[in-house]
């Protein structure tokens, strides 16, 4: 506990047994009267700024002492003995006479033992509260820094990371680092929800195991993944917290940081800085056997964004039903789908071609150019033009910052901090090292955004309308592994696969047809259309599975594509999807079953998606050539990694793209 | 009034001053006692709060073990609160709570490795005459920092050499990593081999294990801490990193001593290498174990072994968190969690490593998990990662600098001294 230099050098205006204490503290006071108030001598106002000076300190010193103190301090006995003992020698200072008298009702103390008891404890007191002062001051460890959990999507995942590294070095304080960005991503279809729920549990959803850290900062790519969460709260939050334009808990704030328009490139887009978005994908799609690459709509804001150059007439109107069915279709069959630019980008690299035409940010472009764009593996640029595209007037991600309620004051704190950085000149060169060009203007509102199409609910209809509709088969893995359960509670890998499934019914439309299987032991519901009865059947056949045995994956393949191959009528999207949690288990290798899945495909434009958890893989990080996306890459459709948990989520996602809507 | 009366007064009003300032400290430590002393059980029924990585042991033992810990204190129930198993997601929910307003949390489930920075920054209390008794030691050292006890043992790990039975006794490598010499008998065991052993090397803390143990098993170190320097420049510990770059090649037409491909590796990777046959050999933790065993194709053909030299220690501590408002509490169930019958439990039906030495010798035990033998000794070798408040940094910067000396054919960086010392006191280049 402190010292209490303030009590004793108060000593040196009273009769006072600690008064040679006095004068080892103060010694400007040295051999000034004992038993009256200082008289006015020469020098005296020099004197008397400097004891102000110390009275000051002293002040200051019993704060910091304190504080440290009450920090490090672990035993609330030690504490509150130690204090209670410092009041006394406070109060015995102040008040000497009194603490005389009072010494002396418990016998006779000689008036020198007194003063030398008061000098020793002072002199302790000085020496321990320097002590914890030089120890706090000495130690070259850098204080800790405030942990700040920034979510970000997983196409912004890397260049996010690399702008609040350099932001945490910029602001470090002699080399020491006062934040520490811990940066991670989730797709907003899956995050959506938990923001709007408060990142708690619910029945189904354990965000903090699933999708990561309780976020302080969300940086999606566009102001749309906001609305999607705005409008879940919408729903929820009484009217008046919504009222006029108010941001509902638990968002806080909603800012811009930076911005990169949706590009077409590739060696088959016109250079023309002068023309629309629309004129140059239509110019693209009018020649001959065109090729057109672009994110999913449903699945990524870049996707749905990106949908303006294809589903919009050079006049910015929404194109009919007919036109958008006939463009659906080229991109659908241009190349192996993406649900999400960083995918389609990685799917292109694992080619090692560049492509003729895809609609994408600048960012994700420049990033490819340059070799960042974060594929697993070891996926290279590609060659040839690295031309820049075209930027012309259209859609832009805006890179909202969006802050939370929930935040305590410090990491609130941390988060405005960042934000400002972010808007400030400093940040300028990071983010423009990291593919990102500065903020529009018009682009920070949730509502009237000018970087968000006005019409973006027509497209979105329209691309839905325009879908064909789907006959799809879906091949669950029943093995034994998906019997370990995904985290808290009872849910096993294959109960969430199961919910997936259920969840997956709810969207399917009047003119998809669905069938399930199970593997290894067949439970099988047939391909037909999704009635009533039909959904209860496969609900039922969930039910009894009890998953059991080995993975015999790419026997279940072929046999199921065989399947969706035949019957039906043309007009379809047919797939197969799998969800699996192994690896196979039978003797065939990969790039066998690769060929033979890559004949079916282009015999039938049967389409292979796989749903890879636990222990399968969709690229095996050691050797690239292998993993399941060599058969989905052959088959024109998608490998899709998640986590055991999330398997109903992404599969709920996926199917979303794959039915035909209206 | 003049001058020296002022300051007089002055002095007085600062006398007042730290009165108020010391009766503030007095009500404060008083409210802390009055709280902690009475544990009554919240009307609401609140619950102890374990904060803890998503329980991975077989059959979710953590939490048959709060429910039995609620069945027979039923005034004082906890629960736990899983977060994500990646471990970076975990230290950063972990600290974040711990610094914010209302954590919530009366107990962390820390990794052993940030028990310092936990302990400094405040996040949580040391515990009060806790019986120590029964822990194995090197698990308990890990709890333990600047003299004071922080944790206790909930569970613990130690590497492991994973070989197939067709590899004799004898080829087995007297080192890690093996050296060319032990190539040849590997190749004779496993034709087709990509290397004699995978372990994980891909950039994240599983190069930290896989260095630290190179450099160990050469017999040098990385950090000095008695003396507080650091010693990656000693000749020992640069040969453990040359003899690693070595080994990752290949040389007169045999395959290289460690399988190349362990550089994008982590531990589950490293497992269906070895399971797929790439690799004859395989340093992973215990749990990689039971998932050979088990799964849709088990396999049967392997045995473990301690590794040939000491092991980085892993598992993790209980500790009470600072702000709890039931301390006394939170280590009588800290206390529980951490008894023999429970980890019993976690070893025996979880398979988590137990941090006590009797449950090894449990007849149970023995039969569910028959390498726990082999286990313990590994454990007793063991060793741990460098002690630092800034443990997180200092082992990303020993990943760039290992990365930059395999790459470099063994040549370590010549700033990598400084680089490291910087770390250790939480400081960026």
């Amino acid at each position: 506990m402190m010292a209490d230099p303030v009590g004793a050098c108060g000593l040196a205006a009273e009769p006072t047994m600690a008064i040679d204490v006095w004068a080892v503290i103060c010694p400007a006071t040295r051999g000034e009267g004992r038993g009256r108030v200082p008289e006015e001598t020469g020098g005296s106002s020099r004197k008397r700024t400097w004891i102000r000076v110390a009275l000051l300190a002293s002040g200051a010193a019993v704060l910091a002492v304190t504080q440290v103190v009450m920090e490090q301090a672990t035993n609330p006995w030690y504490v509150l003995v130690g204090a209670l003992t410092f009041i006394i020698i406070d109060r015995a200072m102040m008040f000497p006479k009194q603490a005389a008298a009072l010494l002396s009702f418990f016998g006779d103390i000689s008036w020198r033992r007194a003063k030398i008891a008061a000098g020793v404890a002072t002199t302790l007191i000085i020496v321990a509260g320097t002590v914890v002062v030089v120890r706090v001051v000495d130690d070259d460890s850098c204080p800790h820094t405030t942990e700040l959990r920034i979510l970000t999507s997983p196409e912004g995942l890397a260049s996010m990371r690399e702008v609040t590294e350099a932001y945490a070095r910029a602001t470090a304080d002699d080399g020491c680092p006062t934040v520490f960005p811990y940066v991670y991503a989730a797709g907003s279809p899956a995050i959506s929800g938990a923001l709007a729920h408060g990142w708690d549990d619910t029945k189904t959803e354990h965000p903090l195991v699933d999708l990561g850290p309780r976020p302080d900062v969300w940086l999606p790519d566009s102001t749309v993944d906001v609305r999607q969460v705005r409008d879940i709260l919408d729903r929820t939050v009484p009217q008046n917290e919504t009222d006029e334009g108010r941001l509902p808990k638990p968002l806080r704030g909603v800012t811009s940081i930076a911005s990169s328009p949706i590009v077409l490139a590739g060696s088959a887009a016109a250079r023309d800085d002068t023309a629309t978005l629309p004129e140059l994908v239509g110019a693209v799609l009018r020649q001959q056997r065109p090729v057109l690459y672009a994110a999913d709509p449903e699945s990524s804001a870049a996707g749905l964004l990106a949908a303006d150059g294809y589903l919009l007439d050079a006049g910015s109107g929404v194109v009919d039903q007919a036109v958008a069915r006939r463009r659906e279709q080229i991109i659908a069959g241009s190349a192996a789908s993406g649900t999400d630019e960083v995918s389609l980008a990685c799917a292109y690299l694992r080619r090692g071609n560049s492509p003729a035409a895809i609609l994408t940010s600048l960012r994700t472009w420049r990033r490819m150019v340059a070799g960042k764009t974060g594929c697993p593996g070891s996926a290279t640029p590609p060659p040839g033009d690295a031309t820049p595209p075209s930027v012309v007037e259209g859609p832009a991600l805006d890179f909202p910052f969006v802050r939370f309620t929930w935040s305590s004051t410090r990491h609130a704190q941390a988060a405005d901090d960042l934000l400002t950085w972010l808007l400030s000149g400093n940040a300028r060169p990071q983010l423009s090292q990291a593919g990102l060009d500065p903020p529009l203007p018009g682009c920070a509102a949730l509502e009237r955004n000018a970087c968000v199409p006005a019409n973006l609910n027509a497209m979105l209809e329209v691309h839905r309308r325009a879908k064909l509709p789907g006959r799809v088969l879906l091949a669950v893995d029943a093995s034994g592994s998906m019997a370990a359960r995904t985290g808290p509670g009872t849910a096993t890998r294959f109960t969430v696969a199961s919910q997936g499934v259920v969840e997956a019914l709810g969207h399917l439309g009047p003119r998809d047809e669905f069938g399930l299987w199970t593997f290894p032991r067949p439970r099988v519901v047939g391909l037909a259309a999704g009635s009533l009865p039909h959904r209860k059947a496969i609900a039922g056949a969930l039910r009894t599975v009890r998953p059991a045995g080995a993975t015999p994956l790419y026997a279940t393949i072929v046999a199921g594509l065989n399947e969706v191959a035949g019957g039906g009528d043309d007009k379809r999207i047919r797939a197969l999807v799998v969800l699996t949690d192994g690896e196979d288990t039978g003797d065939r290798e990969i790039r066998e079953v690769a060929a033979e899945v890559g004949k079916l495909t282009r015999a039938s434009g049967a389409r292979l998606y796989v749903i890879a958890t636990g222990d399968a893989r969709c690229v095996d990080t050691g050797r690239t050539d292998e993993g399941l996306h060599l058969l989905t890459d052959a088959a024109q459709g998608e490998c899709l990694t998640t986590s055991p948990g999330e398997a109903d989520a992404t599969m709920a996602q996926l199917f979303a793209t794959l039915w035909g809507g209206e | 009034m003049s001058g020296d009366t002022r300051w007089w007064n002055s002095a007085q009003r600062l006398g007042w001053f730290a009165l108020g300032v010391l009766a503030m400290v007095v009500v404060l430590s008083a409210r802390t006692l009055i709280h902690g002393e009475s544990p009554s059980p919240s009307p609401n029924g609140a619950e102890l709060v374990i904060l803890t990585g998503a329980d991975e042991s077989t059959g979710g033992q953590r939490e048959v073990l709060v429910q039995r810990w609620n069945r027979e204190h039923p005034d004082t129930p906890a629960r736990l609160e899983s977060l994500s198993t990646n471990a970076d997601a975990q230290h950063s929910e972990m600290v974040a709570r711990a610094q914010s307003d209302t954590p919530g949390v009366d107990i962390y489930n820390l990794d052993v490795t940030w028990t310092a920075e936990f302990a400094t920054a405040g996040y949580i209390r040391p515990l009060e005459k806790a019986d120590t008794s029964g822990f194995l030691d090197p698990p308990l050292r890990t709890c333990q920092f600047d003299g004071k006890l922080w944790a206790l043992p909930f569970n613990t790990d130690a590497g492991l050499l994973y070989f197939r039975t067709s590899v004799p006794p004898e080829a087995l490598p007297t080192t890690l990593p093996p050296v060319r010499n032990d190539v040849l008998p590997l190749v004779t065991a496993q034709p087709g081999l990509q290397g004699g052993l995978v372990t994980a090397l891909a950039p994240y803390e599983g190069l930290t294990v896989s260095a630290l143990e190179a450099i160990w098993s050469a017999g040098g170190d990385v950090y000095d801490a008695q003396n507080d320097l650091v010693v990656i420049d000693s000749p020992k510990a640069l040969d453990g990193l040359q003899r690693l770059a070595t080994a990752l090649k290949g040389s007169g037409g045999l395959p290289p001593a460690v399988d190349p491909q362990s550089l994008k590796y982590d531990e589950d990777h490293t497992r269906t290498a070895f399971q797929r046959g790439e690799a004859p050999l395989m340093r992973n933790w215990p749990v990689a174990y039971g998932k050979l065993r088990s799964g849709d194709k088990p396999m049967t053909d392997f045995d473990v072994r301690p590794l040939p030299g000491p092991s980085v220690l892993g598992g993790q501590n209980l500790a009470v968190a600072a702000g709890t408002s039931n301390p006394r509490v939170a280590q009588e169930l800290v206390t529980f969690l951490t008894s023999q019958e429970s980890e019993r439990t976690l070893f025996g039906t979880g398979g988590l490593a137990a941090t006590r030495a009797a449950v090894y010798d449990d007849p149970q035990a023995r039969k569910s998990r028959p390498y726990a033998p082999v286990l313990r000794q590994a454990l007793e070798q063991a060793r741990p990662r460098p002690e630092t408040p800034h443990y997180v940094l200092f082992s990303s910067v020993f990943q760039n600098i290992v990365t930059e000396t395999l790459t470099s054919g063994g040549k370590l960086p010549g700033n990598a001294v400084t680089r490291l010392t910087d770390a250790l006191n939480g400081r960026v280049d």
